[in-house]
């Protein structure tokens, strides 16, 4: 007794699919010939039935089972619905075959079925990964999978090698692609495949169990951290919390600072207090001090608490200034050197210190009361020769500005004298902090040019 | 990294007082009011949300069945408000948890079949109620002496133009104080000369099902499910799970949102009650003077509804309301349409945003005007009758709830996506209930009307 069920793709299908296309489709299988890479979709699978080796309909396929490997994911095994009581839930795909035509049968009969064992490391395609949303990290945005691709590897694993975006997959979903093809074949255009390869996605997908799991986030964590911003503020509040765990501190605070004001405080919503004050630690000082400000009085006081003295020191009394000023606009982060320095042992200073690459540009020159005698540009103190003292190549005139300049005025002295950071003095020219470019801008651009507004 | 000379100075000890005394600054709000701040950080959307429910077609279903029922029907509102406060919890809690939006969900939990059939219940649901806010804005703007063609293209063209390049917020904010301005129901209903305030009490306790013999059984039931309808709008739902989503709510403070969608589900159903109360004094009247409700095509219908409010602003009852009516109906309309065009591309993963261009967002852009150029159309055909659409729209979303609570429900009791904060038995029962009612109600509205002498009363 034949099955109902239809098999994975019928061959007349197939045939039209690849004449009917043009360009880069990536159904590459070519039947008939030795080549064995035959390319099946997800959802084909999904609506097939599964038959014994007498070919009788025994059960049909409830989802497909890939264990995470580098670079594709392997499928291990097929969750059955089963026709009969003594079919196992999950069968695994060693005991199946996908014969000419892709149809789905069993290897062996049902009666000599092991039942699969479970493991943890395992995605179920259909529940965990279709439908969900997927970071594609080529295109740098948040998609949603509409059908996963498996291609048949030469040693006959069966591999996860792309997720299909686009309407074509949707289509299909439906079981209308070819009405689809036809309609756009009307109007003379192309009804072309939106894939992007498995290798260049990182899922997001988190629901309790696979936070235990802890996809590592590999491609994500490689990516700018402006761009894993951008994505981060298009996920809901589990995934973002699912994301950030599995980022390091730096990173993680990078991201952070990139993101827009409200996404920062959900994000920190969402953390526990230790990870929260880790990631605030490793944050420039202003930057988490303005972050800080923003949050109620009772929860900022609790992450100071678990901040490193040092750092909490710096964000405190960063908090102690008005927002709208200079004091409140510098970071605590910059570098300043004896004016009795020689131009090496500013240098070997220089790398005992490795100061962030917002603060290395310039070097501030102070003498013993921290008084701000001048600067030095980082090519100043290359060129120089290494036994020079720095008093005769520093630049005496230094432009700075008091703690209680409006941050206009502060833009407008970076802008004019072309900086890219400006220190910060008190009423006795002592050095306080730098106002860097970015801050500075950040003020006096409209809120629409930095960032574009998610509608609703 | 720590590179900045560290000696202390002068002006270290001034940033540390600075510090102290910001915390100085701090400690003097009082301390009693903490819990209460922490409350207005989390709450507005259930407010909001509850507040949009009063919108064109409420106040137009609410007037309606005071108008034609009297009290008799008020005794549905206990149930309405249990209904609406399980309903709403749910989705904030949905919202909360997941950090995702409905439709979001039913893609993940269901697939693309039923993302498609929940997208085309939501999009007529959310069209019909766009049809009523343009209702709304035609009645309104009709009172006062705006002929219906401007007011409508009017209103499309001003939502066009904020939606694509306004300030948004900004405008959402004065729709908003405008609508509030139903709450002079409330006021009125102590003003009108006698309201029974014992039969009121006992009418809304004693459910009464008999329904007037002068009504027929078919325009009972639509009425029934019109109330339901515009209590428990389907957009509400969608509506307040985006903003709780939006708003970044921590799974901790789920007993404020809860707080927070009670609090709004009362107010809006205290305000429903009392507009019924209010039309019910003014425009009832047993001896047929208004037996089929709201009626008449233009602002005829308008101008009954707007003259309850007489007894508390006596010849400005018309002004009142028609501002009122017109800031509700014009913050729903831009947001239903735009909130709607979001939520369907969102779960079919196509590209939406207000400030990309038709070429990016092809289906975000052709929802969005598309929706607003159906609602303002239809209002443009001539002799439609306000009240009418504006009523029967909600009978449509009546119609379309129960289809929404279904998903609502399933998604409510999964466990791998909600965990410890899954539905609860009485909460399920209390739903599938809802769900049911509705459905029973619809049957027996189409059985009634292919087969008008089946059910008794017809």
């Amino acid at each position: 007794v034949r099955g109902h069920g239809r098999a994975i793709i019928p061959a007349r299908d197939r045939e039209r699919e690849r004449s009917g296309r043009r360009g880069t489709s990536p159904r590459c299988g070519r039947r008939g010939g030795t080549i064995t890479t035959a390319v099946i979709f997800l959802s084909d699978f999904l609506r097939a039935d599964v038959v014994d080796v007498d070919q009788r309909t025994v059960g049909s396929v409830r989802d497909v089972i890939v264990h995470m490997g580098e670079p594709y994911p392997v499928v291990t095994a097929l969750a059955i619905r089963g026709r009969t009581k003594d079919l196992p839930a999950i069968i695994d795909w060693g005991a199946v075959r996908t014969g000419e035509g892709g149809e789905l049968s069993l290897n062996v009969p049902t009666s000599r079925l092991q039942p699969y064992p479970r493991a943890d490391e395992e995605i179920w395609l259909a529940r965990d990964v279709l439908d969900k949303q997927i970071v594609d990290t080529d295109g740098r945005r948040v998609v949603r999978v509409n059908d996963l691709q498996l291609q048949q590897h030469q040693d006959g694993k069966l591999l996860l090698v792309g997720v299909d975006i686009g309407a074509r997959g949707l289509l299909r979903r439906l079981g209308v692609e070819r009405v689809g093809r036809r309609v756009t074949h009307l109007v003379g255009r192309d009804f072309p495949q939106r894939l992007i390869s498995w290798d260049a996605v990182d899922p997001v997908h988190s629901d309790e169990r696979s936070m235990r799991l802890r996809i590592s986030h590999q491609k994500l964590s490689k990516m700018h951290p402006a761009d894993i911003a951008e994505i981060v503020e298009q996920l809901g509040g589990r995934d973002r919390a699912a994301i950030f765990a599995s980022l390091d501190d730096e990173i993680a605070a990078d991201v952070v600072e990139e993101s827009s004001e409200e996404v920062q405080a959900q994000i920190l919503s969402r953390l526990d207090d230790e990870r929260a004050a880790d990631i605030l630690e490793a944050m420039s000082p202003d930057e988490a001090a303005d972050l800080l400000g923003d949050l109620p009085e009772a929860r900022r006081e609790q992450l100071i608490a678990k901040m490193e003295a040092g750092e909490a020191e710096d964000v405190e009394e960063l908090l102690g200034y008005e927002d709208d000023t200079a004091g409140g606009l510098m970071t605590t982060e910059f570098v300043a050197v004896p004016v009795t320095l020689s131009a090496q042992q500013t240098i070997d200073r220089l790398r005992e210190l490795e100061p962030d690459a917002e603060s290395i540009y310039y070097v501030y020159v102070v003498d013993e009361d921290e008084r701000l005698l001048g600067v030095l540009s980082l090519r100043d103190l290359i060129v120089a020769p290494p036994q020079a003292p720095i008093a005769d190549i520093m630049i005496k005139r230094v432009v700075a500005i008091p703690l209680d300049a409006r941050p206009e005025d502060v833009a407008a002295v970076i802008a004019k004298y072309n900086l890219l950071a400006v220190p910060v003095v008190d009423d006795d020219d002592r050095m306080q902090g730098i106002v860097t470019i970015d801050d500075a801008m950040d003020e006096v651009m409209p809120a629409g040019v930095r960032r574009r507004a998610r509608a609703l | 990294v720590k590179t900045a000379p560290r000696q202390t100075s002068e002006l270290r000890r001034r940033a540390a007082e600075a510090v102290a005394q910001r915390r100085e600054r701090h400690r003097a709000r009082p301390r009693r009011f903490g819990g209460l701040w922490r409350y207005f950080a989390v709450i507005g959307p259930g407010i909001i949300v509850a507040n949009a429910g009063n919108d064109a077609g409420g106040v137009f279903t609410y007037s309606n069945t005071g108008a034609k029922y009297g009290y008799n029907l008020l005794w549905a509102f206990l149930p309405i408000a249990i209904a609406l406060i399980i309903t709403q919890e749910m989705v904030a809690r949905l919202g909360v948890v997941t950090g995702k939006g409905l439709m979001d969900l039913i893609r993940e939990r269901f697939g693309v079949r039923w993302t498609l059939f929940a997208a085309v219940v939501v999009l007529v649901a959310n069209g019909g109620t766009t049809l009523a806010e343009f209702a709304g804005v035609a009645g309104g703007l009709g009172l006062l002496g705006v002929p219906l063609p401007v007011a409508v293209i009017g209103a499309a063209a001003l939502i066009g133009v904020v939606v694509m390049r306004g300030n948004r917020r900004l405008v959402e904010r004065i729709f908003l104080a405008l609508g509030l301005t139903f709450v002079s129901y409330i006021v009125t209903a102590f003003l009108v000369p006698h309201p029974d305030w014992t039969t009121i009490g006992k009418d809304l306790v004693v459910p009464g099902f008999s329904h007037p013999s002068s009504v027929p059984t078919g325009s009972y039931l639509i009425d029934v499910i019109a109330l339901i309808g515009t209590s428990i709008t389907p957009y509400m739902q969608l509506f307040l799970q985006s903003s709780i989503v939006d708003k970044g709510t921590r799974e901790s403070d789920l007993r404020l949102v809860r707080a927070d969608v009670i609090s709004g589900s009362i107010f809006a159903v205290t305000v429903a009650v009392f507009i019924v109360i209010t039309t019910a004094a003014t425009l009832f009247a047993p001896s047929h003077e208004y037996p089929h409700g709201l009626a008449g095509s233009g602002v005829g219908s308008a101008q009954q509804a707007a003259s309850a409010l007489a007894p508390l602003v006596g010849v400005h009852a018309q002004q009142l309301f028609a501002v009122g009516l017109v800031g509700a109906s014009l913050l729903a309309a831009a947001v239903l349409p735009l909130s709607t065009a979001f939520v369907i591309c969102e779960a079919f993963g196509a590209e939406r945003s207000v400030q990309s261009s038709f070429a990016d967002a092809p289906l975000f852009f052709t929802l969005f005007i598309g929706i607003l150029a159906i609602g303002a159309g239809i209002m443009l055909i001539p002799g439609v009758p306000i009240a009418g659409v504006a009523i029967g729209t909600q009978t449509l979303d009546g119609i379309l709830l129960p289809i929404l609570l279904v998903f609502i429900i399933v998604l409510a009791n999964d466990r791998r996506l909600l965990g410890r904060h899954r539905n609860g038995v009485i909460y399920n029962v209390i739903a599938v209930s809802l769900a049911t009612v509705l459905a029973v109600l619809t049957a027996t509205l189409v059985v009634s009307t292919i087969f008008p002498g089946l059910i008794g009363g017809g």
